[in-house]
């Protein structure tokens, strides 16, 4: 019982491969704009049957088809759930971590379908920020990439609340790491 | 095969998909205490389960109200009427 509430107090910013003395500095995840887009869209699949459900209210009292009702509104939000924590998870795990020693980008395209890369500090050259369009402007959101010291290689993380503040932070943990 | 009779066959779909549905959340609360880094997936794992049960609880509870023969005779009846139409 001890270990299942730990779960819940204890882990604190732990991820795989962490290493000894790693600490985390920033944990970034997309804007939530991108999130509540796609909730608006379940939001709408949960009014859908309830709408229907008053439309077609005298038919189902006529006929006596309510319980039926409830039974297939019932199996649409179990779906719609599950389809809604599908979305909150993949969202949740795709993330940016910035520590002391490295950068690491876990892209989660699906469940079982995952990209970890990792970028040492020692080989960050430049960190550039950008914000396209009035969205991003008005969300302050954008794109943060880092040039490192390979040929074309880049590490971008994308669509980030405040990237200005990401840049210094980044900026700040590689002058320390360096100097 | 007498054995396989339309209940049986509907019964064992009926499991089939509540096996699938019970399955494809394991493998959500998985992902989100295994992966998830901080508390806040785990949290969130937490509750996507007792809202699973709820609703799970709930529809299970409806189709066990549902009274098949009285829907088969409903259905024949609107199936007519319909088609008469």
């Amino acid at each position: 019982m001890k270990a299942i509430i730990s779960l819940f107090t204890k882990s604190g910013n732990h991820f795989e491969g962490k290493e000894d003395g790693e600490e985390v500095i920033l944990l970034l995840r997309r804007h939530p704009f991108f999130i509540i887009l796609r909730l608006i869209f379940f939001v709408f699949l949960v009014l859908l049957p309830l709408v229907a459900g008053l439309v077609f209210s005298r038919f189902l009292c006529a006929h006596d088809l309510f319980v039926l009702y409830w039974f297939v509104l019932s199996s649409w939000y179990l779906l719609i759930w599950s389809g809604i924590f599908y979305t909150l998870t993949v969202y949740t795990l795709d993330v940016w971590i910035v520590t002391n020693r490295r950068i690491i980008d876990n892209k989660q395209h699906g469940f079982f379908n995952r990209t970890v890369s990792e970028l040492h500090l020692a080989r960050v050259q430049d960190v550039s920020v950008e914000t396209k369009g009035l969205i991003q402007t008005f969300f302050k959101f954008g794109d943060v990439q880092i040039q490192t010291a390979g040929a074309n290689e880049k590490f971008k993380f994308m669509q980030v609340p405040y990237p200005e503040k990401v840049k210094d932070e980044i900026m700040k943990v590689v002058r320390e790491k360096n100097f | 095969m007498d054995f396989l009779t339309p209940k049986i066959i509907f019964l064992f779909l009926a499991l089939l998909a509540v096996l699938v549905y019970w399955g494809f959340n394991f493998v959500i609360i998985y992902h989100l205490t295994r992966f998830g880094i901080g508390t806040q997936p785990k949290k969130m794992a937490a509750s996507f389960l007792m809202g699973a049960i709820t609703i799970f609880v709930f529809c299970v509870t409806t189709f066990s109200y549902i009274d098949f023969d009285n829907l088969k005779s409903k259905s024949e009846i609107l199936i007519n009427k319909f088609l008469v139409k």
